[in-house]
């Protein structure tokens, strides 16, 4: 009886072993694996982050929009301002160069995302202008 | 003719010595294959009529036979039909005394070809023959055994030597023996101490690595929740591309009006711009009128900018719709 327990005992635990081993081996591929998505997925959530931090972030471009159109530069432009679902409509009747030229460079270095703008000529020193800004 | 073709085939069988073996005295001689008479101490005998046609059936009833006459233990029967009684010569054997008493008598496994019982062989014997010195073989009622020689008279008795150059009468039998113990138990032990204590090993290895799996999806899940990801990689992807878009879109109309303001800037602004529209993708631009060859050049200059889609001069205009 006990050569027969020793003579099965032994292949029992070897095949034991083998599974474990074999356990550990698929469990350290899994996590070679999971390392390298973990990774990816940071990689990827701080870009996500990144870029929605720009160009999906309606409070930060309600805010700007809101500096700029209170701007004193602009005390004089006539600005009229809408909500209309998710864009901000602003409408300056009356723009001189210099005003123009501020409005212009501020939009351009910000990361509002414009949907359209439309600057026209009103006069031989004044413009009028539309924007509309996604939020 | 006969012994001819056994010499071309080389047909040794009978020259074989026939050695009996009984584990308790040694064979010196030393041949290369050999038969072998197993001793009637190797097995048990018994003559039986059976139920059974031939020799498969009566050596699957042999046990039955043997039951209550033999101890305990793990046996191999044989059969052998006596034509002339139409009974059976049963033997029950354990391979492994009997291939402990080949090892005894100083021969290895693969010296023998046949083996034979002591039965079949020494089953006509008229008078006792002595063997080794020490013991007889013996036959009495048609049954063989193998005897203190003290009960004999050694005078009276021939002696034959354990190895004869004599044909074999009966049967071989077949013997099959799986040599259990590769290793001792004491090895047994300490390879069983060795696997436990690698298996303890592996699974704490193994429970480590599940905690360090359980602690990546935490780490994953902390990170989704951050960033407010949505469920899976496809969807984040397509978020992504959608940003970048949005991105490229943006920063390429910002680079083209840059570009139109540092055109009208370069030429002084020569040409008197009207109005300046974008709407996604598309730019209008209008100018006071100008004459054509300056429109020419006008729409030129624009065209390393934008992509012109069309140019029309009105009363007082030059209009020139363009794709970013």
């Amino acid at each position: 009886m006990k050569q027969i327990r020793l003579s099965y005992l032994i292949p029992i635990l070897a095949l034991l072993l083998s599974l474990l081993l074999w356990k550990i081996f698929s469990y350290d591929k899994a996590l070679d694996r999971q390392r390298a998505s973990l990774k990816t997925l940071e990689e990827k959530a701080l870009e996500y982050s990144a870029l929605k931090k720009r160009w999906k972030n309606p409070a930060k471009s309600k805010k700007f929009i809101d500096s700029v159109v209170g701007s004193p530069k602009l005390k004089s432009a006539r600005i009229e301002t809408k909500m209309e679902r998710n864009l901000y409509l602003i409408k300056f009747a009356s723009l001189n160069a210099r005003q123009l030229d501020y409005l212009v460079n501020t939009l351009m270095n910000s990361f509002l995302k414009i949907e359209s703008l439309h600057i026209e000529r009103s006069g031989n020193k004044s413009c009028k202008a539309n924007l509309k800004v996604a939020l | 003719m006969l012994k001819f073709l056994q010499n071309i085939f080389n047909l040794k069988k009978r020259d074989l010595p026939l050695c009996f073996i009984d584990g308790r005295f040694p064979i010196d001689e030393k041949y290369e294959k050999m038969d072998i008479v197993l001793s009637p101490s190797l097995y048990w005998f018994r003559m039986a009529k059976l139920p059974a046609s031939n020799r498969k059936m009566a050596i699957k009833l042999a046990p039955n036979v043997f039951e209550g006459y033999i101890p305990d233990g793990h046996y191999q029967y044989e059969a052998f039909k006596n034509p002339e009684t139409d009974e059976f010569m049963l033997f029950a054997f354990s391979p492994e005394e009997i291939f402990k008493a080949i090892k005894n008598s100083g021969l290895k496994k693969h010296q023998i070809r046949n083996i034979y019982f002591a039965q079949t062989e020494f089953g006509n014997l008229s008078q006792p023959l002595a063997i080794s010195g020490k013991y007889a073989i013996h036959q009495e009622n048609g049954i063989v055994a193998l005897l203190p020689i003290q009960l004999f008279d050694k005078k009276e008795i021939p002696k034959i030597p354990p190895c004869r150059n004599v044909s074999p009468k009966g049967r071989p039998v077949s013997i099959t023996y799986h040599e259990k113990q590769l290793i001792t138990d004491k090895d047994s032990y300490a390879l069983i101490v060795l696997f436990l204590i690698f298996i303890s090993l592996f699974g704490i290895q193994l429970y480590a690595l599940k905690n360090h799996h359980a602690g990546l999806l935490k780490k994953e899940m902390e990170i989704k929740k951050k960033y407010a990801l949505p469920a899976t990689s496809f969807q984040l992807n397509n978020m992504i591309n959608t940003l970048k878009k949005i991105e490229k879109n943006q920063l390429h109309a910002r680079k083209v009006t840059s570009s139109i303001d540092s055109f009208l800037y370069r030429h002084n602004f020569k040409f008197k711009l009207k109005t300046f529209s974008i709407k996604k993708e598309k730019i209008v631009l209008a100018f006071d009128k100008t004459k054509d060859a300056e429109a020419n050049r006008l729409k030129d200059e624009l065209s390393k900018i934008v992509t012109i889609t069309s140019a029309a001069i009105t009363r007082d205009s030059l209009i020139i719709k363009g794709k970013l």
